[in-house]
């Protein structure tokens, strides 16, 4: 399988105390779905976010396709992290004034894709998960899974390559959550890489891989 | 990004018009504080000069007492006491005087005797043709246009009342009687005033009535000019005569109190405004507070997205800055508004460049730098504290 993320010997600390990753190494190979299993505190988002280039690690490096992430300046990690990466969160991080097509609607604007492509690309998105008939409802208004649904949509909007989803499911029931994991699974087929923190065993042995993170490290 | 940023205004029209609202509200203020501190300063200084160098003094007796009766019993005490004074520079006593003629069937009504400045003729003279008088130039008259077809420039024309007659050289038409109303406000508060008279169709300038016999109908008319000179001899003889400053002492006791006065409220004015400015401040420092707090996790959102933190900043804060600008024009067009309108109706238009002056919106422009960046300060230390870790497990 080709390999699409690499992490070497990933350090995180936060001030002197908290270290948060201890020397994290992981491959990820293009269209896996691997899930990160681990107790609370144990450093899975943050190895998410490293993963998204949300955080800059404390040492160790990120390669994306074999590009070194900690060459990249602002600018650069956050057109890729609007391009070729998707966020899902167990609280959505939708805005909730926002009707469902303005919420997926966002990463296409900071990508300045022209109006009409964006109007098409957001429709099929709500086509895909199957909200299309929520358009223009605002998200505040949609259940706990009507919005990751919409997340879910505006995480695919720009084409990524890897999606994140920081357990997905966690806020949601067993009818709403297995909804959601088709839809993951969906996008999968689809050729996407899913790399997805939970806490749910049987959510992870679904998956292609499933590592477990204690102190920092693999554990497994 | 602009789509998301006039998208995100849209989403929060509330908040906007209100800080748009404030933001008016304070600008009006901040205008109408630093104006009013001014107009402050400068009265203060205008005013704490001895009263009689000023005509002002004058002027004010004559339109700023309401009291008719008192007015007229000051100009006759004057009068009084000025026909001892006729050899006094720059100060005359001289005539109002009716004279009747018929032109061409009509009557042409000549009333005064002027000496005048150029400032004074520059206000209120605007000519259609001619000149204005020299200043020791005798027995001229400059007239309404209305007059044209039956007098001619640099012709003299014989006058008569009934009792004799005297000899106007007509050497001017101004355009319009309405602008020489001295019964209404002047155009400036510093230059000589006239009292007593009633203007119509005409200004005759030192007039000399020769041997003209006045019948009887002369009214004595006191006419001052601005030089400050004539009010510094006024006051020497006045008060050498008088040996005693009754007269002068009680005018200069009531114009004082009621300048002093005038500065108290104006002052209580300016600071009331300052208090309102600062009310408007904390109200837009607070709602910039209130609306970060509620969309910092927007913010995040836009970083997650994929807008580096720093513009996601920028676009909140352009918001903002957007905001406050369209308050600062609105604020000053309602100023200046409001300030036109007052002038109109209080002042009858007479200070038309005061309140618009370069001085204002150079300082206004420094209070506004000033404010909006201790505005917007809290802001860029609250947004540069945003911690991403909330996210973490």
């Amino acid at each position: 399988m080709q390999e699409i993320l690499k992490l070497e010997n990933i350090v995180k600390n936060y001030g002197t105390s908290t270290k948060a990753l201890r020397g994290l190494s992981l491959t990820v190979g293009k269209g896996e779905f691997l899930s990160i299993m681990g107790n609370s505190g144990s450093g899975k988002t943050t190895l998410l976010n490293i993963i998204g280039l949300v955080e800059k690690p404390t040492s160790g490096e990120l390669y994306i396709e074999g590009t070194a992430s900690g060459k990249l300046n602002e600018s650069q990690r956050a057109k890729i992290r609007n391009e070729r990466i998707g966020f899902v969160f167990q609280n959505y991080s939708l805005i909730p004034y926002y009707t469902s097509y303005e919420n997926i609607v966002i990463p296409l604007l900071i990508n300045n894709v022209k109006a009409k492509e964006c109007k098409a690309r957001v429709n099929d998105c709500l086509k895909l998960v199957d909200m299309e008939k929520y358009k223009n409802q605002r998200v505040a208004k949609l259940s706990g899974g009507e919005k990751q649904r919409i997340a879910i949509a505006r995480a695919i909007a720009n084409k990524p390559d890897i999606i994140l989803a920081d357990e997905p499911t966690g806020a949601l029931d067993s009818e709403n959550g297995n909804k959601v994991m088709d839809l993951l699974f969906k996008l999968h087929d689809l050729g996407n890489t899913i790399i997805m923190v939970t806490h749910n065993e049987s959510l992870a042995k679904m998956t292609d891989r499933t590592i477990f993170i204690k102190d920092g490290v693999i554990s497994n | 990004m602009i789509r998301l940023f006039f998208k995100d205004i849209k989403h929060h029209l509330f908040d906007t018009m209100f800080l748009f609202l404030v933001g008016t509200f304070m600008f009006f203020t901040l205008c109408s504080s630093v104006c009013g501190s001014y107009e402050t300063i400068r009265d203060r200084i205008k005013f704490s000069d001895p009263v009689w160098k000023h005509a002002y003094t004058y002027q004010y007796l004559n339109y700023g007492n309401p009291d008719e009766g008192a007015i007229d019993e000051y100009f006759r005490r004057f009068s009084e006491r000025f026909k001892t004074v006729n050899d006094v520079k720059a100060c005359y006593v001289t005539y109002s005087y009716n004279f009747c003629v018929d032109v061409a069937g009509e009557n042409i009504n000549l009333y005064f005797v002027n000496h005048d400045n150029d400032l004074l003729r520059s206000i209120r003279y605007p000519l259609s043709s001619g000149r204005l008088a020299e200043k020791n130039e005798k027995n001229v008259i400059i007239v309404s246009e209305q007059y044209k077809g039956k007098l001619k420039l640099n012709e003299t024309y014989d006058f008569y009342n009934d009792y004799g007659k005297v000899q106007l050289k007509v050497i001017g038409f101004y355009e319009d009687t309405s602008i020489i109303d001295f019964s209404s406000f002047v155009n400036d508060n510093d230059i000589s005033i006239i009292l007593g008279t009633d203007f119509s169709n005409c200004v005759l300038y030192n007039f000399d009535p020769g041997t003209t016999n006045t019948g009887g109908m002369m009214n004595d008319t006191l006419l001052i000019s601005a030089d400050s000179d004539v009010s510094d001899d006024l006051k020497r003889i006045v008060f050498e005569e008088r040996g005693e400053m009754d007269l002068l002492a009680s005018l200069k006791d009531m114009l004082d109190g009621e300048i002093e006065g005038s500065r108290i409220s104006g002052k209580a004015a300016v600071y009331l405004l300052l208090l309102i400015l600062l009310v408007s401040y904390s109200l837009i420092t607070a709602g910039t507070f209130i609306g970060l707090t509620r969309r910092i996790n927007d913010l995040k959102t836009f970083y997650y997205l994929g807008m580096t933190l720093r513009k996601a900043r920028v676009m909140f804060a352009l918001e903002r800055v957007l905001i406050f600008l369209c308050s600062i024009i609105s604020g000053s067009v309602i100023y200046r508004k409001t300030c036109v309108t007052l002038n109109e109706s209080v002042n009858g238009g007479a200070y038309t460049s005061n309140y618009w002056d370069i001085k204002y919106v150079l300082i206004t422009s420094i209070i506004v730098i000033v404010l909006l960046s201790l505005a917007y300060l809290p802001y860029y230390i609250f947004t540069h504290k945003i911690e991403l870790r909330e996210y973490d497990d």
